[in-house]
């Protein structure tokens, strides 16, 4: 299957409910671990100084909300979140 | 298996072992693995995804790879690149050079190529291990790459060759008399360093005296525990990583020694997860901890070591002791205390321990054993250990990092003298953990190892540059660093090494790296503040960043960068690094750097 595309759109909702439930879940928990936010999609994890550990808790607590894995590299190799979020709503859809 | 009793490598030092427990201990990394592959040759040695490794299959394995290497120019004295990512291939591999008698340096495949290919030529290779070409100047060095599958090597890029001639006698030099005889100039004949590389690497006496496969059938090389064997690769000032050099001994005085967590009474041997990069000590502890004690490691193949990874390695493959950084192990008991079920023993350290964890990891998991560690890479994995107790969170000085660990003297010094009890010094460390020096820098080596009277007896020590002191139990105390060098997030991090890359990048003038405290009294990130210059198109802090990571390993990425229209001064003439701080506002910790 093809990845689920999130728009760059600021203006949401998407056209696909899986992807606007993950966007709305990693916006929140980024928001949380780093302590500052809003963070639009655009927005680069390294902006706000987004290090390996900040990495694994988000991943940690994204993939307890929407009960997957997600391993810390997928937000480390992301351009940005919405980069971040598309490659968790393809785990999330390939199951 | 058949075999066994053939005893393949075990050498009149070791054949005598009764039992890896009660025999005597193995003199070289490999041959206490040789042991266990006698005792117990069936016992699974390395889990690798679905792969399990027996002792024997791993040992013929690494005779295999010795064969190879042997007749591309391995040998006593050579220094021998390992490219492979976290695999049992890479431990038969590192085992394989071992046995020819040279040391090994691995290193992360997912390194940038430049830094890779400059760490490369440092080490002056007759002979790499590398999957794929590194380019370079190691275009005319024989490369061994691993077969498409299992353990054993595969294709060899060029045919044996004449051995290079350009390998320097001895890379770490240093003034003679200061050097180890190993590694002196002008040693005598019949050291290690001395024996023509011809001879080990000959040989072929087609004696079929028990070794199975393609191992290496001649004498054994001439070394001995003070010979190299590893080489980790730790933040330099230069802007390149210093290479440090360590003999077996270093390794065998720690995991072989009696180290608390690798003594088995009553219990197995460890069965531990393999996460640390290879380049680090911590990938010993993680992968010789157990081999040599007839334990498991058990390899994760590069990834992060997740909470959930560790409790499914609890139940599938019975992982019962694991090494994670401080700022790993906070990370684990506050997102998920209960991970740790299953398991003897937890050891941390590198960095100060949180009160508040090491309380509620105790309150959770009273029958887990928790170890606080401490040890430059230089002292091979831990100078000094402690077991945690409960008492421990009420110290005001913090979860003390304990005393000595096997292998390893502790020295307060005040320049060259003692600085006496209890009184603040640079804490130095003696013993046969003390790494030989640094690869190719033999002022460095000399200055950071020199000889020193200890109780009157001249001494060779490694100078730590930490500020302590020991108490009256021995047990020793921090009290800052005497430069510039941080750890953060359990990475040692000298600044300087950033900074001389970013002032390579096109369009940038000048640039501070300031570590950013958290909130536990150590470093979470680096902040990154360069200057513009005036000609040119000037970089954007995201390409700035970009072009770090191309350069540098994760660690020493800086996480957050930022143009700055000048580096402020305080009235002093130096870098405020204060002021820089206080502009990335609520990001910059609050606090003085202090670093």
């Amino acid at each position: 299957m093809s990845a689920p595309h999130v728009s760059m759109d600021s203006t949401w909702p998407a056209e696909d409910d899986v992807v606007d439930g993950v966007v709305d879940v990693v916006l929140s928990v980024v928001a949380e671990v780093t302590g500052a936010g809003p963070h639009r999609l655009t927005d680069s994890f390294y902006d706000f100084g987004g290090t390996s550990l900040d990495a694994i808790r988000i991943c940690l607590r994204v993939g307890r909300e929407l009960d997957v894995e997600v391993p810390p590299e997928t937000l480390l190799d992301s351009e940005d979140l919405a980069g971040f979020a598309s490659a968790v709503a393809a785990v999330r859809g390939a199951r | 298996m058949t075999g066994a009793a053939a005893a393949p490598g075990v050498t009149g030092a070791t054949a005598a072992a009764g039992s890896p427990a009660a025999g005597s201990p193995a003199t070289l990394i490999h041959e206490a693995v040789e042991r266990h592959a006698a005792l117990t040759p069936d016992a699974v040695a390395l889990v690798d995804g679905d792969l399990r490794i027996g002792y024997a299959e791993l040992d013929a394995a690494a005779d295999a790879w010795a064969a190879e290497l042997l007749a591309r120019g391995a040998g006593p004295g050579v220094f021998v690149p390992v490219v492979l990512a976290p695999s049992a291939t890479l431990v038969a591999a590192l085992l394989g050079v071992l046995k020819t008698g040279a040391a090994y340096a691995a290193l992360d495949p997912g390194w940038p190529a430049g830094r890779l290919r400059a760490v490369t030529a440092g080490l002056a290779p007759r002979v790499t291990v590398a999957a794929e070409d590194l380019g370079g100047a190691q275009d005319g060095v024989p490369r061994c790459a691993p077969a498409p599958r299992g353990l054993l090597p595969g294709t060899t890029s060029r045919a044996p060759s004449r051995v290079p001639v350009d390998v320097p006698p001895h890379l770490l030099g240093g003034a003679p008399h200061e050097a180890p005889p190993h590694l002196a100039a002008g040693a005598p004949r019949g050291t290690p360093y001395e024996v023509p590389y011809d001879a080990v690497s000959e040989g072929p006496s087609g004696d079929p005296a028990g070794r199975r496969g393609a191992g290496p059938r001649g004498p054994r090389p001439p070394v001995d525990g003070a010979c190299p064997a590893t080489v980790f690769f730790t933040s330099g000032t230069t802007g390149r990583p210093k290479a440090v050099v360590s003999g077996h001994r270093a390794t065998l005085s720690l995991l072989d020694g009696g180290f608390a967590p690798f003594t088995s009474t009553g219990t197995g041997p460890p069965v531990m997860p393999q996460a640390a990069p290879v380049s680090w000590d911590g990938f010993t502890l993680e992968t010789w901890g157990p081999l040599v004690n007839g334990g498991t490691s058990v390899l994760l193949g590069g990834g992060y070591l997740m909470p959930g990874t560790l409790r499914g390695l609890v139940e599938r493959e019975g992982v019962d002791t694991v090494w994670l950084t401080a700022s790993l192990f906070h990370l684990f008991v506050d997102e998920d205390p209960g991970c740790f079920e299953g398991m003897r023993h937890v050891l941390t350290g590198g960095e100060r321990l949180s009160v508040p964890r090491v309380r509620a990891f105790l309150d959770r998991h009273p029958s887990v054993v928790l170890t606080n560690g401490y040890g430059p890479v230089e002292t091979c994995v831990f100078t000094t250990a402690r077991r945690v107790r409960r008492s421990d969170c009420d110290v005001p000085s913090g979860i003390p990092v304990g005393a000595p660990v096997p292998g390893r003297r502790v020295h307060v010094l005040d320049g060259d003298r003692p600085a006496g009890p209890g009184a603040t010094g640079e804490i130095c460390v003696s013993g046969d953990g003390i790494a030989l020096g640094y690869l190719g820098d033999p002022d460095l080596t000399a200055r950071a190892f020199p000889t020193v009277a200890a109780d009157g007896v001249p001494t060779r020590m490694y100078r730590t540059g930490d500020l302590g002191f020991q108490d009256a139990d021995g047990v020793v105390h921090f009290t800052g660093r005497a430069d510039r060098q941080v750890k953060v997030r359990g990475h040692r991090v000298e600044p300087e090494e950033v900074e001389a890359v970013v002032r390579t990048l096109p369009g940038v003038a000048d640039c501070a790296v300031v570590p950013v405290p958290g909130a536990n009294g150590g470093y979470e990130r680096l902040a990154l503040f360069y200057t513009r210059a005036t000609a040119g198109a000037p970089p954007i802090p995201r390409t700035v960043r970009r072009e770090l990571a191309a350069r540098l390993p994760r660690h020493l990425v800086p996480d957050l960068v930022r143009a700055a229209a000048e580096l402020p001064l305080t009235a002093n003439g130096k870098l405020d690094r204060s002021a820089l701080l206080r502009t990335l506002g609520p990001l910059g910790g609050g606090t003085e750097a202090g670093a």
